[in-house]
């Protein structure tokens, strides 16, 4: 059940995935099934029938929330696993993941022909927008641990631009900017960090520095900036004129799903590679959204063995834009997200899970 | 020092192995106990480095066991 990691990793139209996908979905929730006793009794609680399925859009999902209740594991041997917490908000708790050599490595190669595509095969000198600190601990990490060590591997040479403190390591980033400036770079981090440790904080130090020929890649959500009315082309223009960045680029992703990576292209959309399905489902009844119509999230994915996390309705709510037909000439479905889903709606969400199941 | 003596000394050193241990059965990426991808990239830098070449991003995920690293160099147009 391994995935064939291709070098064009968005090739397959409508058609051309549904044959496959559906019957790899199949299998991997039938192995799922065999290997996590929890994930068995959902699925019996809800009465799934593998016979029923005549699409991916069939399979049954977990709510994302349900790894912060329950250790979900596929595993025999557990000397070799690491696990992955979400970042979640205080006080909440956060989800766990179990992660085997075999699913990081599939995660890996995904992200390495998905981001290869996006930024080219070159590896690039990267500018981390975080602290050295954050990769220290290796066998417990957080979803930015992860985020921070699996773009590595587009990375030539690695600075961090924070100290372990959070504050701006100036030094540093003047060296990096002396030392690769002329040529392309990559700056990545996460969305909240970026703007506030970054861009808010050369601002503040009235500091500017130039690199014109860099890709900002971040992710994480735009949740807390929103809260504080930024817009993305508001980011896009503070770090044009704090860093002068010409090109940003924003990924959906999650510590639930970490082979599951959603690159944006050049016409601002975000686009589902080979490896991956995303749906949009109405949070009434979950019946599937319309194309543009706004919905919950789910994503699917053909890595995840060491954990029954293949198929994840999220707590985010975004759209379908289009598929196979984004100008950029990469086919599969192409989407944005808007946000998260108001609590209530999540609430209602686990509430309607909870009385199936 | 032949360039497969060169690539078997910066495995043994950067993953601290023994020379029993330079097979594909022993040395997994993310098996093999100090193979993680803090190391990986270590070890990469070092091979570049020692060798003059440049792993692209496939590369650097393409190296996943003992023989392969080997391969790659081959392509990249080192002779072992």
């Amino acid at each position: 059940m391994t995935s064939e990691i291709r070098e064009f990793p968005f090739g397959e139209n409508k058609e051309a995935k549904a044959e496959h996908y559906t019957d790899r979905m199949l299998k991997l929730t039938e192995y799922h099934r065999k290997m996590c006793d929890d994930y068995r009794k959902i699925l019996a609680a809800a009465g799934y029938d593998a016979k029923k399925v005549k699409h991916y859009k069939d399979i049954p999902f977990l709510p994302v929330g349900i790894f912060k209740e329950l250790r979900l594991s596929s595993i025999e041997d557990d000397s070799n696993i690491k696990t992955v917490t979400s970042s979640g908000t205080s006080g909440q708790a956060r989800s766990q993941i179990i992660l085997d050599a075999e699913t990081r490595v599939q995660q890996q190669q995904a992200l390495a022909a998905i981001g290869a595509d996006f930024l080219g095969k070159k590896r690039l000198p990267m500018l981390v927008i975080d602290c050295p600190a954050t990769i220290e601990k290796r066998d417990r990490f957080s979803a930015r641990t992860s985020g921070i060590l699996g773009f590595s591997i587009f990375a030539k040479k690695r600075v961090f631009a924070l100290n372990d403190d959070m504050s701006l390591n100036m030094e540093a980033v003047e060296e990096f900017v002396e030392n690769y400036s002329d040529g392309p770079v990559l700056i990545f981090g996460f969305t909240f960090m970026v703007w506030r440790y970054f861009v808010q904080e050369l601002e503040k130090q009235n500091k500017k520095i130039d690199l014109p020929q860099a890709v900002l890649v971040h992710g994480g959500g735009w949740k807390k900036l929103i809260s504080e009315a930024v817009s993305k082309q508001e980011f896009a223009d503070r770090l044009k004129k704090t860093c002068g960045v010409n090109r940003v680029m924003d990924y959906y992703g999650m510590a639930e799903q970490t082979g599951s990576i959603f690159m944006e292209c050049e016409y601002g959309h975000l686009h589902c590679s080979d490896y991956s399905a995303v749906l949009f489902r109405r949070a009434k009844d979950f019946s599937l959204c319309e194309k543009g119509e706004e919905g919950l999230i789910q994503v699917m994915s053909t890595i995840p063995k060491s954990y029954p996390g293949h198929s994840l309705l999220t707590e985010d709510i975004g759209r379908m834009i289009g598929e196979d037909d984004c100008p950029c000439g990469r086919k599969g479905v192409y989407f944005e997200v808007i946000g998260r889903a108001q609590h209530a709606e999540i609430r209602g969400c686990s509430d309607t899970f909870a009385a199936e199941h | 020092m032949t360039n497969l003596e060169k690539y078997n000394n910066i495995l043994k050193r950067d993953l601290k192995a023994t020379d029993d241990e330079l097979n594909d059965e022993t040395l997994v990426y993310n098996r093999y106990p100090r193979w993680d991808s803090v190391t990986h990239m270590d070890m990469v830098s070092d091979l570049e480095e020692n060798f003059g070449v440049e792993f692209d991003t496939l590369d650097i995920t393409g190296f996943s066991k003992y023989s392969l690293g080997i391969e790659i160099l081959k392509k990249l147009g080192v002779q072992f």
